[in-house]
C-alpha cells in the first residue's frame, strides 16, 4: 500500500484505508499470510490511492477503505483479482493485472527509483535485503578512496541537481583541496514547483541516499555530512532521521563504520522555505545560520565550503544512484544513456496529462516516448502544444521538438534546461505569456535582492509581460524583453538570476505568434488572459444548476434555478470562477474577434 | 542565564507590587496568597529540570520534536499552573526552555527560531528578543535572518490555516482562478487573517503533490482536484465546523 503524499490526499483517509486492510485480513483469518505494509511513492500518483500485492506484482488502483474487504477476500480467498480495481488501458480497454505491465511501467527503466514502492522506508531490514549496504562494504572492503573516485568519474555520472556537473571530478576536486575537515552536503531543498521527486525519494528509499552519502564520503575522506531538508516536507524528515538512527544503530554511521577506521555522521538541516538556498553557496550560507545569499564563485565550496573547509554538495538523486554504480560497475552504468548524459533521469510528468506522476527514462528518450508512451498524452481531447522542463529556470519546448532525444546537451542546445527535472505538459489552453510571467513572478519573489541584474531586471521584464497580458503591448516590447534577458542572464551573480530569463527567451523564440496576437491583435489565442476575454454562457449547455450564480464574487450572474443563466457583462470581472465551477461546462470563453461577432449579431 | 532569571523575575515583582487590582488580580485573589503561591526555588526547579529533560531528548535523538516539546510543555504547564497561574510568564518560561535546549551558538538561529514557531506558531518581538540575547546578535540580525526565510510569521494566524499550492501544475489547472476565489470570499489577500481570526490564506510555491493539482490544504489535510465552488463550500464547512 502506498503512502506517499500523492495517493493519501489526506491523511485520515490513508489511515482509514489501512486501518480497513487490516481489519479485512483479520476476519478472513489471514494474518498469518498477508501482511499488510506501507510503501514510499510508487510514481503512478494519478491512479492513486494504490495497492499493491507483492510477490506477483498485482496492481489495484483507486482504492477505497470500502474495497478493502474485496480485495482480501476475492484475491487471496478465491484467488482472483478484482477486476473494477485493476489498471484500465485507455487504448484497448483491457484490464491489466500485472505491475510491469501496466504501460506507465513497462516503458521505464527504474534505476535510482529502483526501491520506491518495493520497500518500508522505515525498516532498515527491507533495505538490506534488497542488497542495500552492499555497496558500502565493497566500497571500504575492496575500494581505496581514490579508486571509488575512479570508478565514479568513469560512469560518467552528472550531478542530478540541474546543471550537471562530473559527480566524480567534483568529489575528486574535494579530496585534494586542502583544508580539514570536509563536508559533504545532500542537497535535498527541492524549491521547483512541480518537482518532487527529491521528496518520493527520502520518504520512499531515503537509506539509498544515505548510503550513497557514506560511500561519497569515505571516498573524500569527509567525517561530517548534512542534509539540507525544505521544513515542508515533514515526512521525509521524520523518515529520514529514523533512517539514519537504524543506520547508526547497524554501525553503517558512527565511529568506525564496519569496524574499519573510517567514521562519519550525518545532520539533519531543515530548511526554513527560500528557493535560492538550492544554490549551494547559499545554502552554505543558511546552514551557518545566516541569511542565504549566495557569493561569488570561485571560489568554490569544493575549495571553500561549510565553516570554510572544503565541502562537496551533491543532490539527492545523484547519492541515490552511487550505490547502484559501486554494485554493478561503471561499465554497466555507462553502457546506459547516450554519449554525453550517462545512466538515467528522473521526471515528475504534470500538467495537462493524463498519467501524470514520477517516472524514470534512460537519457536519450525522446519528449513524445516521455509524454505519450509513458504518460499517456494529453486528455480530454486536448491538444499537445508544449512541455515546460526545469522549473523557473528552464523553457518551454514546442509540439516541433517532440522528437528530441533528452539529455543534457539537447536540452541546453533548445533554450531549456533538464533541471531537476519537473516536466509540465501543456495545451491548447495555456497562454504561453502568461506562463512566462508566471514564472517570471516567481523569481522575482524569491531572488534575494543581492544583486541589481536580478532584483531590478527581473522585475522589469516582469512589468512588461503584465502590459502584454493586459492588452497594452507594443512590438518595441518584444526586443526590450530580449535585450533585457540577455543582461540578466549575463550579470546576475547566482544560478537563479542566470537562468531567470529562460522561460521568457524561449517562450518568445518558439511561441513569438502568441505574443505577437496579444501585442497588435489584443487578443489572447488561449484565452486565458482576463484583459482580452470576456465570458458569456452557452444557453444550450447550461442546466441553471445556479452553481455559477452562488460563486461569481460580483454578482454578475443573473438567472433562477432551472432557468438559463446570463452574465451581466458590466459586472462581470473575468477572473473565470464561474467557468472553473460549472459542472456542465456551460461557460465560454470568447476572444476579441469572437466578441465583436456576438455584438455583430 | 542565572542573572537573566533573577532580573526577570525582579520585572515580574514589580509588576505586581504596582499593579495589585490590576488584570492579574482577577488571576489571583490577593497579595499574600501571591506570596504563597510564587514559591520561585520551586518554579526554577521545574524550569530547570524541564529544560534538562529537553537537553536530554536533544542529545540523545539530536533534535527535538513537535511531540516532545508538547509534551514536555504540557508537563511543565501543569506543574507551573499549580504554582504559577499566569500564562505570559509561563509562556516566557517556555520559551525559555526551548531556547536553553539548543547549544549557544550563533549558527543556531535558524533551528531555534523553527522550534520557538513550532510552539507558539509565530515570532513575537519578545521571543525575537530573548532568542537574540541568548545567542549574542543584535535584535537587527535575527530580524534579518527570520525575515529571509518564507516559513516564518510575525503574526498570531488563524484558527484555521488555508494554504494554497501555486505550483507550476496548480498554476496551469487553475489555482489562480481558485486564489481568487479563496481572496475574493473571505476577504482576505494572500497571507493576510480574516478579522473574526478563524482563516489564515497562505500561499506555497509547490506542495508536492502534482497529481492531485490544483490542490490545496486545509489545516492539515490535503484537497485535490478543487474547484472554486468547492472550496468556497469546504471554506464554509470549516467555519461552521469550528466554531
Amino acid at each position: 500500500m502506498c503512502e506517499g503524499l500523492g495517493c493519501g490526499g489526506s491523511k485520515p483517509g490513508m489511515n482509514e484505508l489501512r486501518e480497513s486492510l487490516i481489519q479485512a485480513v483479520d476476519l478472513h483469518n489471514l494474518s498469518d499470510d498477508v501482511k499488510v505494509d506501507f510503501t514510499g511513492c510508487h510514481g503512478f500518483c494519478q491512479k492513486g490511492p494504490i495497492v499493491v500485492i507483492e510477490p506477483e506484482g498485482t496492481f489495484y488502483t483507486h482504492v477505497k477503505p470500502k474495497d478493502a474487504n474485496a480485495i482480501i477476500k476475492q484475491h487471496f480467498i478465491k484467488s482472483e483479482p478484482v477486476k473494477r480495481l485493476l489498471y484500465k488501458d485507455a487504448e484497448t480497454g483491457k484490464y491489466i493485472q500485472n505491475y510491469d505491465e501496466v504501460p506507465f511501467y513497462k516503458n521505464q527503466q527504474r534505476i535510482i527509483l529502483r526501491n520506491c514502492g518495493h520497500i518500508n522506508p522505515e525498516k532498515i531490514e527491507d533495505y538490506i535485503s534488497e542488497g542495500g549496504y552492499k555497496a558500502l562494504q565493497k566500497s571500504l572492503c575492496d575500494y581505496e578512496p581514490l579508486e571509488v573516485i575512479e570508478e565514479i568519474k568513469k560512469s560518467g555520472l552528472r550531478g542530478r541537481g540541474g546543471a550537471g556537473f562530473s559527480t566524480g571530478m567534483k568529489w575528486s576536486f574535494c579530496r585534494q583541496s586542502p583544508g580539514e575537515p570536509k563536508y559533504i552536503i545532500c542537497n535535498a531543498d527541492e524549491g521547483d514547483p512541480g518537482a518532487f521527486m527529491d521528496r518520493s525519494i527520502l520518504e520512499a528509499d531515503p537509506h539509498s541516499v544515505i548510503e550513497g552519502m557514506i560511500i561519497a564520503a569515505y571516498a573524500m575522506g569527509a567525517t561530517k555530512g548534512y542534509i539540507y531538508v525544505r521544513a515542508e516536507y515533514p515526512v521525509a524528515v521524520r523518515r529520514f532521521r529514523i533512517a539514519t538512527e537504524d543506520a547508526r544503530i547497524n554501525r553503517f554511521l558512527g565511529e568506525n563504520i564496519l569496524d574499519t577506521n573510517f567514521s562519519f555522521d550525518i545532520e539533519i538541516y531543515e530548511g526554513a522555505g527560500a528557493f535560492v538556498c538550492g544554490e549551494e553557496t547559499a545554502l552554505i550560507a543558511s546552514i551557518m545560520g545566516k541569511r542565504g545569499n549566495p557569493v561569488p564563485r570561485p571560489p568554490y565550496p569544493t575549495t571553500t565550503g561549510v565553516w570554510g573547509k572544503p565541502t562537496s554538495i551533491n543532490n539527492v538523486k545523484t547519492f541515490a544512484t552511487v550505490p547502484v554504480i559501486i554494485n554493478r560497475g561503471a561499465e554497466w552504468y555507462s553502457s546506459i544513456g547516450t554519449e554525453d548524459s550517462k545512466g538515467t533521469a528522473i521526471f515528475a510528468l504534470t500538467g495537462k496529462i493524463t498519467n501524470s506522476g514520477l517516472i524514470e527514462v534512460q537519457f536519450g528518450t525522446t519528449l513524445r516516448e516521455i509524454i505519450f508512451d509513458i504518460g499517456g498524452g494529453v486528455p480530454n481531447g486536448y491538444e499537445f502544444k508544449g512541455v515546460q522542463t526545469g522549473g523557473p529556470s528552464g523553457g518551454c519546448l514546442p509540439a516541433s521538438l517532440l522528437d528530441l532525444p533528452v539529455d543534457y546537451k539537447n536540452m541546453a542546445q533548445s533554450g531549456s534546461i533538464l533541471g531537476s527535472g519537473g516536466m509540465i505538459v501543456l495545451d491548447n489552453n495555456d497562454c504561453m505569456v502568461k506562463l512566462a510571467n508566471y514564472f517570471l513572478n516567481f523569481i522575482q519573489e524569491e531572488s534575494c535582492g543581492k544583486c541589481v541584474p536580478c532584483r531590478v531586471g527581473v522585475k522589469a521584464m516582469y512589468d512588461i509581460l503584465q502590459r502584454i497580458i493586459d492588452g497594452q503591448g507594443e512590438m518595441e516590447d518584444l526586443d526590450l524583453l530580449e535585450e533585457l534577458a540577455d543582461t540578466v542572464k549575463l550579470a546576475s551573480l547566482c544560478g537563479l538570476g542566470q537562468t531567470a530569463p529562460n522561460p521568457v527567451l524561449t517562450t518568445i523564440k518558439y511561441f513569438r505568434d502568441e505574443y505577437i496576437s496579444h501585442i497588435v491583435d489584443k487578443s489572447c489565442p488561449a484565452k486565458e488572459c482576463q484583459a482580452l476575454i470576456k465570458f458569456a454562457i452557452d444557453e444550450g449547455l447550461c442546466t441553471g444548476c445556479t452553481i455559477c450564480f452562488q460563486s461569481c464574487p460580483t454578482h454578475a450572474i443573473i438567472g433562477r434555478k432551472g432557468e438559463r443563466h446570463t452574465i451581466d457583462p458590466l459586472r462581470c470581472t473575468q477572473c473565470g470562477i464561474c467557468e472553473a465551477s460549472c459542472p456542465s461546462k456551460a461557460i465560454i470563453k470568447l476572444d476579441r474577434c469572437e466578441m465583436e461577432k456576438v455584438v455583430l449579431v | 542565564m542565572e542573572s537573566q532569571k533573577t532580573k526577570n523575575r525582579k520585572e515580574s515583582e514589580e509588576d505586581f507590587d504596582d499593579n495589585p487590582t490590576g488584570s492579574m488580580s482577577t488571576v489571583l485573589v490577593d497579595k499574600e496568597e501571591i506570596d504563597d503561591h510564587f514559591d520561585y526555588e520551586a518554579i526554577d526547579g521545574i524550569i530547570e529540570s524541564s529544560g534538562r529533560i529537553l537537553k536530554e531528548i536533544q542529545n540523545k535523538y539530536n533534535y527535538l520534536s513537535k511531540n516532545d516539546i508538547k509534551q514536555v510543555t504540557i508537563s511543565l504547564n501543569e506543574a507551573l499552573s499549580d504554582v504559577f497561574p499566569i500564562l505570559e510568564e509561563i509562556d516566557e518560561r517556555i520559551l525559555e526552555g526551548i531556547i536553553f535546549a539548543k547549544e549557544r551558538k550563533a549558527t543556531n538561529l535558524i533551528p531555534i527560531l523553527q522550534a520557538v514557531q513550532e510552539h507558539f506558531d509565530y515570532l513575537s518581538k519578545m521571543t525575537m528578543k530573548r532568542i537574540s540575547e541568548y545567542l549574542d546578535l543584535s535584535l537587527n540580525e535575527v530580524y534579518s535572518v527570520a525575515t529571509f526565510y518564507t516559513q516564518f510569521k510575525y503574526e498570531k494566524p488563524g484558527e484555521h490555516q488555508i494554504t494554497l499550492c501555486s505550483g507550476t501544475a496548480c498554476f496551469v489547472k487553475g489555482g489562480n482562478i481558485l486564489l481568487d476565489a479563496a481572496e475574493k470570499h473571505l476577504n482576505i489577500k494572500s497571507g493576510e487573517t480574516t478579522e473574526d481570526r478563524m482563516f489564515t490564506l497562505e500561499t506555497v510555491s509547490c506542495m508536492g503533490c502534482c497529481a492531485l493539482a490544483p490542490a490545496v490544504m486545509i489545516d492539515d489535510e490535503i484537497h485535490g482536484h478543487l474547484k472554486p465552488s468547492k472550496l468556497i463550500k469546504l471554506l464554509q464547512k470549516t467555519r461552521k465546523g469550528g466554531s
